[in-house]
């Protein structure tokens, strides 16, 4: 489902990537850690083509984020390490219906998803809630309502378990275990491997720009 | 279910015409009726919309303080007597004008959210230019927001570290700096966030049919903006 071959990124004349290989398949679970500023969130922001590689080629589904940023996309969805840096509406309701409304679903589809999403995380009762009033580990929850209601079959987590509770952290891994069961790829970067052990079929830790 | 009352509950698209309406009703009667018509839609419309005052102060303080020194500005003449009383009073009646207009506009449209305001464009203006204002109006309207809460933030910041202590020109200097930077680290945000959840120039429609209110308020709309042929 996502391929890396090869991929070089320089940011700033720093190179983060170097030469990353990487092959996920349908339905699995990768876990990568790695030192603060070791390239995490840069890999992480290659595959639905925030970034472009400097080398090498990134390709999800057999698609280039760079040859077809939309079908890239809509396949992927990404948990930002900040997750306000992910709201564009005013409202929780509005904000989750951003995604499926630009994927030209109907109404009816629309709200269906985002009632679904809001229910998995926990926030259904707050539809009309304005997104910057939330706090850290609601915002979390609303921005990945939000990933979640465009059914991504690829889900990238960026530090999701940050300012959650253990019951937040319980109903994480229900919802990574839900997205394994539906045969969907999660990629999840952390500096806390140990909570997603029971889920991750697969370690990664990127080191020097490359994976070991 | 919610149940929506006020502007709320009204199609975004008519509260647009009502919009144009007023302004039309407002600036084609003459002055005196203008005012007076001006008076009584503000009120209805305050009764009506029951603002939250804080949502209004802002634009009101910027756009009354330049609205109320403009005739002034304009009554100065260079030579004796060095005012103008007849240019006065006209530019007073202009700037009445346009602070009526900008009152109900603001009245019909404080509760509006951006992606209302873009559905209520985009449905007015048709074709590809009313889709490309619409998500004009829908950027900048949700892009404001976002600065004006990174901006207190940064002041946040800047009081609790005691920036009051520099002088006023290194806090201009600080504050003008990180700001812009900020500005621009935002409009960066913003887009990271649309290219991630796809923005569409063509997203699901919010329509729904026309409703009794909002049938009430398009033809009260109407009436408003042919009074002045009404009325001549």
């Amino acid at each position: 489902m996502i391929r890396m071959d090869g991929v070089v990124l320089e940011r700033e004349g720093r190179r983060v990537l170097d030469g990353v290989d990487l092959v996920l398949t349908a339905g699995s679970c990768a876990v990568l850690t790695g030192a603060n500023g070791a390239g995490k969130s840069s890999l992480l922001w290659t595959i639905p083509g925030l970034l472009s590689p400097t080398a090498g080629r990134v390709e999800v589904d057999g698609v280039s984020p760079q040859e077809d940023r939309f079908a890239v996309r809509s396949m992927v969805g990404l948990l930002l390490q900040h997750p306000p840096d992910l709201f564009v509406e005013e409202t929780v309701a509005a904000d989750v219906a951003f995604g499926p409304e630009n994927l030209g679903l109907d109404r009816a589809v629309v709200d269906r998803r985002v009632e679904a999403a809001l229910d998995r995380v926990g926030l259904s009762d707050a539809h009309s809630e304005s997104v910057r009033t939330l706090s850290g580990g609601q915002a979390r929850w609303a921005a990945l309502a939000g990933v979640l209601a465009m059914h991504p079959q690829v889900v990238l987590l960026d530090e999701p378990a940050a300012g959650l509770d253990t019951t937040g952290r319980d109903r994480l891994r229900s919802i990574i275990s839900t997205e394994l069961a539906a045969g969907n790829t999660l990629l999840i970067a952390t500096h806390t491997p140990e909570l997603y052990a029971g889920c991750s079929t697969e370690q990664l830790h990127l080191a020097d720009g490359a994976l070991r | 279910m919610r149940i929506h009352r006020g502007p709320a509950a009204v199609d975004p698209r008519v509260l647009l015409t009502a919009q144009v309406a007023v302004a039309i009703a407002i600036f084609a009667h003459p002055p005196r009726t203008a005012l007076v018509l001006g008076g009584v839609l503000v009120a209805g419309l305050y009764l009506w919309t029951r603002p939250d005052w804080s949502h209004l102060r802002g634009p009101l303080r910027i756009a009354g303080g330049f609205l109320t020194v403009a005739p002034l500005v304009a009554a100065v003449q260079l030579t004796p007597p060095g005012i103008d009383l007849d240019g006065l009073v006209r530019a007073a009646v202009a700037s009445a004008r346009v602070l009526l207009v900008l009152l109900c506009g603001l009245l019909l449209s404080w509760s509006q959210s951006p992606r209302r305001m873009r559905i209520a464009v985009s449905g007015i203006i048709p074709g590809r230019p009313g889709r490309l204002a619409g998500v004009g109006v829908w950027v900048l309207a949700t892009f404001v927001p976002h600065l004006r809460a990174e901006a207190h933030t940064l002041h946040r910041a800047w009081l609790l570290r005691c920036g009051f202590r520099r002088s006023t020109v290194q806090r201009l200097t600080t504050l003008g700096r990180v700001t812009l930077s900020a500005l621009i680290e935002r409009a960066e945000v913003l887009i990271r966030a649309l290219l991630l959840r796809c923005l569409s120039w063509r997203p699901t429609s919010s329509d729904r049919p026309l409703m009794a209110g909002d049938v009430a308020v398009l033809l009260l709309s109407v009436v408003v903006a042919a009074s002045p042929l009404l009325w001549s």
